[in-house]
């Protein structure tokens, strides 16, 4: 199964520019845990120097924060300062975008729920917004908002 | 050559439009578009693949059904969750919604991108998170024949499939993308939804001249065309979606509507985020300029 092991190193490099920097330092070792012949193994060592690279880090990011955005936007308004470097951090915790846009936020909710230290004041209401924000989307999706 | 006609028994339908959810005041005046492109995948949530318990695994978005439902237009299918590409098994109960749902809305075909959007987890699947193309190789090309059969025979609807823009090129691939499409069609009987924004970004991107490429392709199964605009990311230019199409878009399906004999609709996409920036009036002069172009087909 050489091409599905192709395909996970290919997508987990588009979503994690520090792979992509790892690939370029060393590539035997940094695409040793991953399932590929020589000739795949070569293919992604190049590809990691192409601008597109980069294009794709950026709209997988793109991507996640835009299901952020759809469904909390308020929330992220208010967190609009500490943003960048906190969803780093989440990224860090979670590497891998759940497609469904709410269940990436109630999982960006949730580990905003875990570090109230971090969030500006008053936190508690901070996340009282943000759940509100989430709830009105799983109502939206469940026909609840007819 | 293609042989047959992939569009089988699909009338030509015209000029239509990718819908949104902002898009409704526009679409719901007579005469405004010839039909709706939908991508299904939005308008319902996917549980998952489920155990034998007797729960529904899709469950439509009722907000948005009801825009469908309020709608008398013709349909036509254009999916995001096939994963056509993808070297895990095929899902057999997405494949089964995509039947359902084309039988459900009456849709004349059923479209999907080549690309790969799932990715192998131990014996599951998981989300790549975006789409990505795979290299143009026999081994691809195989699989996605052979997905592409398995959606026909299931669903009964003629398949299309959309050439991708790529930001990353494996210039070792064992075809060009021209013959990879024409073989694609060729063994699957499937035809090809040519997205003509996307062949101008490759072509930007990679400098390459996007004639030359309609030259190389088998215009016989060209049944559908996207037209779109993009914008610069990460140093590249982009699919985004962002308003009308320039102008060499325009010149590209120029080029295309009088050689492709079975081409059966030219739609528009825009995201619903531009629509400040293009409005409807700007989406009215999109249709009309597309419907000049059709008026010139083959």
């Amino acid at each position: 199964m050489s091409l599905a092991g192709f395909q996970r190193a290919y997508a987990d490099l588009a979503a994690s520019p520090k792979l992509c920097l790892n690939v370029r330092e060393d590539p035997v070792v940094a695409l040793a845990g991953f399932d590929l012949d020589a000739r795949e193994r070569e293919r992604l060592a190049r590809a990691v120097w192409q601008r597109g690279m980069d294009a794709n880090c950026t709209l997988y990011r793109a991507t996640r924060i835009a299901a952020l955005n759809a469904v909390i936007p308020l929330t992220l308004g208010l967190l609009r300062p500490l943003l960048r470097p906190m969803l780093e951090e989440f990224w860090e915790a979670y590497p891998v975008h759940d497609v469904r846009f709410a269940r990436e936020t109630a999982r960006f909710v949730a580990w905003l729920e875990t570090r109230p230290a971090t969030l500006p004041e008053p936190a508690a209401e901070v996340i009282a917004l943000a759940r509100r924000e989430l709830a009105f989307e799983e109502t939206r999706l469940t026909g609840g908002d007819r | 050559m293609a042989r047959t006609d992939p569009g089988g028994a699909a009338p030509r339908l015209g000029v239509g439009i990718m819908a949104n959810l902002a898009i409704a005041p526009f679409t719901s005046v007579v005469g405004a578009v010839d039909y709706l492109a939908i991508t299904p995948d939005m308008f319902w949530i996917d549980h998952g693949p489920r155990p034998d318990d007797g729960a529904e695994r899709f469950a439509d978005i009722p907000s948005w059904v009801a825009m469908l439902d309020a709608s008398d237009l013709p349909m036509v299918s254009h999916h995001i969750g096939l994963s056509i590409a993808s070297a895990i098994p095929t899902d057999p109960g997405y494949v089964a919604q995509m039947g359902a749902w084309a039988a459900r809305w009456q849709a004349h075909w059923i479209s999907e991108h080549l690309a790969f959007v799932a990715i192998a987890e131990g014996h599951d699947a998981t989300a790549a998170g975006l789409a990505l193309t795979a290299p143009f190789d026999q081994d691809v090309l195989d699989l996605a024949v052979g997905r592409a059969r398995y959606v026909i025979e299931r669903t009964g609807a003629p398949f299309l499939l959309e050439n991708s823009p790529y930001y990353v090129t494996f210039d070792d691939s064992d075809m060009r993308e021209a013959e990879f499409l024409n073989r694609f069609c060729a063994e699957s009987g499937s035809g090809l939804l040519l997205d003509l924004h996307n062949l101008y970004c490759n072509a930007v991107n990679y400098g390459f001249s996007g004639h030359r490429f309609l030259d190389e392709l088998d215009l016989a199964t060209v049944v559908e065309v996207h037209i779109a605009n993009g914008s610069e990311l990460g140093g590249m230019y982009a699919d985004s979606h962002s308003g009308a199409p320039p102008e060499p878009v325009w010149e590209l399906l120029d080029d295309l509507v009088g050689r492709a004999p079975n081409l059966r609709g030219i739609t528009f996409e825009f995201h619903d985020s531009y629509l400040p920036q293009i409005g409807f009036d700007g989406i009215a002069d999109v249709i009309a300029r597309a419907r000049r172009a059709w008026s010139g087909r083959a």
